[in-house]
């Protein structure tokens, strides 16, 4: 390992905000890179041009404790080490004991799964094991990357040096990844990150802020204002220093005075409001913009991983909770602050020792508000847990309806039901117990406050020690502290509700679109329609090889159908042709060039795929079949709709090509949603149609006009077509047989008939069987 | 749809038809027409031995948390069943330490003692534990609660999908049990 690489795998890490060394060990117990010492041992005993493929944590031992040990992969040698403190024949210094295998004697890699244990077994050609590793479930995707150097090199491929500890850390890290896309250092970064949105509004958030604070500034005014009028007015008065007149007079300039504060107050806050909220807003639109324009640059996986509702959320629910932090938490919370400090600096200033009494107990209450919000959470979780139990239970049964119906299994559901919203109820009346108890107990507290000040305060009115008009105006400030603390109280639950949203929504703004998306590449103009795919491997998870070294070639106008058990692979192979995924290994080239090389959405624009499952938008007939081609005329997508044999079946729904469907509209059958779907892929005229079972859902009959439609439709263009039915493919020009990831069978169908015991021919078999049934 | 059908009716019948007869070769004293298993302990491996032939096997159990030393598939590497275990108890003293030795590996799970810590973060819960195993921390998705299997048994999956299993919650300590209840069914 050179040293340059290490850096830029640290480079790599930190656009994330963290180092993946800092993250494995903040959410592993396990090192973040091969200890120093051992890299240094192994140096030592490897060959002048042996270097390190690949690396993995075992994390058990034997006697499946926990334990530390590495199992590298170098271009020669499989090595394992074993960390221990036992003394071993071939300790080296570091403490490490050695297990050195030739590459050249593994044969095979056998791999055994347990419910928490994977074991992975390098035979020789006796079938005997040279060596047994035992890992837990965490080290699987770097055990399986070692896994596959060891067959790469011993299946001869060609092997590049490679940044084994990036491997190492990226295939730990990814099911932690996978839960947290993005994984910021802190909370005060997501906080200051929220907050940069606001810099392009810095003038209305200046605006705002100001407003607020002068807001805070008058609000203590009216307080004063009566203490002043008692003591300078009232009082001297009574006691005839001053005449009716003059005391009038104030009075008079007194009440002026509060019109015009109230006024103000108002005005300050209209502002505060008025530009807040609408600036919230505008962050929330910039927000929801960004987020919803990034997520059509992800790839295909991206949205496999996570759930549709959760993405969804994100863009709704938690941009609103936003709006709500920003528009209104940022600044409540500061004016709070404000209004806190400035209370307490007036009260010790009007006197000193009533305003401490009042200010001292303040923090002993934010801490007790900010401990009872804890104790909430850990119940707010129960209740929460219980919830769920309560909502996937009738997530479950209401779309297995008619299961339930035909079991009749309804009482019991009802029965199961009850059980979970009771303890659902019982989970939030504890929660209510608590909050109940708690709040009106934090006003005891205060009105204690308030006591104390008229115990201590109130002799010394009488004594002349204080002012009756100072003592009013304590009075009325003190009603002025409940409503700041109980802000700053729950700051802190605000605070996290609004970060975890907003981390909710930088996750998919950090997420890196696939380079599947990207649009560097040349413009596809014309396509003639040449396939050819060279020893293609592929896996969704990284560890499952869906696809495994796939060649084939289709030629210009030939029809291409592809058969085989389910799961074997069809859809996949399509997609990747689509380009819905990159190849792992290997290469595809449309017209010979390599598809990586095309621009996507031009490529995309000049190929037509059906696919298995077709998904029609919720609107009418006429948008979903001119999804395709926007700006199609009426007579065109009628004429798409015949060759599709669909023109029938949409002239006798209610509003013809206007009646709407999808989710919510009109409902349509697996075969007529099918055959709007090909009139979609026949619209665009392409010259590549990929065909995903397009004749599964329907009958015998319509399929013959599906089939008579594709007759038409497969002139002059390349087709892969899938079929469960095989007289589905009976123009096929050539037949693959994909069998769990690999071509099994190749050939025009009498070839494929003239093999013996092959799997087309067992398939036509048992299909003629059938239908002389 | 309707060949998948057909087809696979045919083979649940002639598996059906396979049980009943290792049904029968079980019941089989040791030897004759009936299977022999061993454990080889250096390589980890199971072995299936009838009439002579040495098959390398694995054994699944099929209620891995109600039973695991019963109803217990045995099937080769292509997961073709070679044979069905009805309990440990059925077979004689070598083939039944050799599957007990192979379940043992099969049924693998971190046995948790004690809760150390349990802390959200975003999106993910990070729990700290002891296990039988060694002491561990791990993670899961906030809304991947535990799942109760039995009374007071509980599994815990982590984003990597091993498995954490607390056999009797009321065993924990206080302090483990405290953090465990607001999770808890
Ligand atoms: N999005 C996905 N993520 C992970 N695995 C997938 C995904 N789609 C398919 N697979 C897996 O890949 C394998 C091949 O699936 P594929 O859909 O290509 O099969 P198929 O030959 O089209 O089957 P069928 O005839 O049932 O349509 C299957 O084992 C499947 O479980
Ligand atoms: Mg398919």
């Amino acid at each position: 390992m050179t040293k340059t690489k290490k850096e830029n795998a640290n480079l790599n890490g930190k656009q994330l905000g963290v180092t993946a060394t800092q993250l494995i060990d903040r959410y592993t117990d396990q090192p973040g890179e091969l200890p120093f010492a051992l890299r240094n041992d192994l140096l030592g005993r490897m060959a002048q041009d042996e270097f390190i493929q690949a690396y993995a944590f075992v994390d058990l031992n034997a006697n499946y404790q926990l334990g530390e040990g590495w199992l590298l992969v170098t271009n020669k040698h499989l090595i394992f080490a074993k960390g221990s403190c036992e003394t071993g024949s071939h300790e080296s210094a570091a403490g490490y004991r050695f297990r050195q295998v030739s590459l050249k004697d593994i044969v095979k890699v056998r791999e055994i799964g347990g419910l928490s244990v994977k074991k992975y077994v390098f035979e020789d050609n006796e079938g005997d094991a040279l060596m047994t590793i035992k890992v837990s479930y965490r080290q699987d995707r770097a055990l399986a990357t070692v896994k596959a150097t060891v067959e790469a090199i011993i299946e001869g491929d060609e092997i590049f040096e490679s940044d084994a500890d990036k491997i190492y850390q990226n295939e730990l890290l990814a099911g932690i990844k996978e839960a947290q896309a993005s994984v910021m250092g802190s909370q005060m970064s997501v906080i200051w990150r929220l907050l940069s949105y606001l810099w392009p509004y810095r003038l209305q958030v200046g605006a705002g802020f100001i407003a607020a604070m002068l807001l805070t500034g008058v609000s203590l005014i009216p307080a004063y204002l009566t203490g002043y009028i008692i003591d300078s007015a009232v009082r001297p008065f009574e006691s005839g220093a001053l005449d009716k007149e003059q005391a009038l007079n104030m009075a008079f300039w007194a009440t002026g005075g509060l019109v015009l504060i109230y006024g103000l107050r108002e005005l300050f806050g209209w502002v505060r409001l008025r530009t807040m909220s609408t600036m919230g807003e505008l962050v929330a639109r910039d927000l929801r913009d960004e987020v919803y324009s990034h997520l059509h640059k992800l790839s295909l996986s991206f949205f496999s991983s996570k759930q549709t509702g959760s993405l969804i959320n994100r863009v709704s629910a938690d941009t609103d909770r936003i709006w709500d932090f920003v528009a209104f938490g940022v600044v409540e919370v500061t004016t709070s602050v404000l209004m806190l400090t400035g209370l307490s600096a007036v009260l010790i200033s009007l006197d000193p020792v009533l305003g401490l009494m009042v200010s001292v107990p303040v923090p002993f209450l934010l801490i007790a508000i900010y401990l009872h919000g804890e104790r909430m959470q850990k119940l707010f979780l129960r209740a929460w847990r219980k919830w769920s139990n309560l909502t996937d239970c009738i997530s479950d049964a209401i779309p297995g309806v008619k299961v339930v119906k035909a079991f009749h299994r309804g009482d019991e559901e009802v029965e199961k039901f009850q059980v979970k919203n009771q303890s659902v109820t019982g989970a939030f009346n504890n929660i209510h117990e608590v909050w109940t108890s708690f709040w009106p107990g934090l006003m005891l507290s205060i009105h204690a406050i308030v006591i104390a000040v008229w115990f201590f305060g109130v002799p010394r009115v009488f004594e002349g020690d204080l002012t009756a008009g100072v003592f009013v105006s304590f009075v009325l400030y003190l009603t002025m502290f409940t409503q700041p603390i109980e802000v700053i109280g729950q700051m802190a639950r605000m605070i996290n509700r609004a970060t975890s949203s907003a981390h909710r929504v930088f996750e998919i703004i950090d997420t890196e679109p696939s380079a599947v998306t990207s649009t560097i590449g040349d413009e596809v103009k014309q396509l003639e329609g040449h396939v050819e795919f060279k020893n293609v491997s592929f896996s969704y998870d990284g560890v499952r090889k869906v696809i495994k070294n796939m060649s084939f070639e289709a030629k210009p106008g030939e029809m291409i159908g592809l058969v085989g058990p389910s799961g074997g692979g069809k859809s996949t192979t399509t997609s990747l042709l689509a380009r819905f995924y990159d190849v792992n290994r290997g290469q595809i080239l449309v017209d010979g060039k390599p598809l990586q090389d095309l621009d996507v959405g031009s490529y995309r624009s000049k190929i037509g795929i059906v696919l298995q499952d077709p998904y029609l938008f919720h609107g009418t007939v006429l948008e979903n079949i001119r999804y395709a081609r926007p700006e199609a005329t009426l007579e065109e997508v009628m004429e798409a709709a015949r060759v599709a044999n669909a023109h029938d079946f949409i002239c006798r729904l209610p509003y013809g090509y206007e009646t709407v469907v999808g989710e919510r509209g009109h409902t349509l059958s697996g075969g007529e949603r099918q055959r709007i779907s090909i009139a979609r892929a026949v619209l665009r005229d392409p010259q590549l149609l990929i065909l995903d079972e397009a004749t599964s859902a329907v009958d015998t009959e319509t399929e013959k006009k599906i089939q008579d439609a594709l007759d038409r439709l497969i002139e002059g263009r390349t087709v892969f077509a899938i079929a469960h039915r095989l007289s589905t493919l009976k123009s096929a020009d050539r037949i693959l047989v994909i069998k769990e990831g690999e071509i099994t069978e190749n050939g025009t169908h009498s070839e494929l008939m003239n093999i013996e015991e092959g799997i087309y021919k067992n398939l036509v078999g048992l299909q003629n069987e059938f239908a002389r049934v | 749809m309707l060949l998948q059908i057909h087809c696979s009716l045919n083979e649940d019948r002639s598996q059906l038809k396979n049980r009943r007869e290792n049904d029968e070769q079980n019941k089989l004293p040791f030897g004759g027409s009936g299977f022999l298993l061993s454990w080889n302990e250096d390589e980890g491996k199971l072995l299936f031995v009838r009439d002579e032939k040495k098959i390398t096997a694995l054994a699944k159990p099929c209620f891995p948390w109600s039973e695991p030393f019963e109803k217990i598939s045995i099937r080769d590497l292509e997961s073709n069943e070679l044979t069905f275990v009805t309990s440990v108890n059925d077979l004689e003293a070598e083939s039944k330490q050799a599957l007990l030795s192979a379940l043992k590996e099969a049924c693998f799970y971190f046995a948790v003692v004690k809760i150390t810590a349990i802390e959200e973060d975003f999106e993910l819960r990070t729990w700290s534990v002891e296990t039988e195993q060694g002491s561990r921390r791990f993670q899961t998705k906030l809304n991947a609660w535990p799942s109760q299997v039995g009374e007071n048994r509980y599994i815990v999956r982590d984003v990597n999908k091993d498995l954490y299993v607390i056999e009797n919650t009321l065993e924990l300590d206080t302090k483990s049990q405290k953090l465990f209840w607001p999770l808890s069914d």
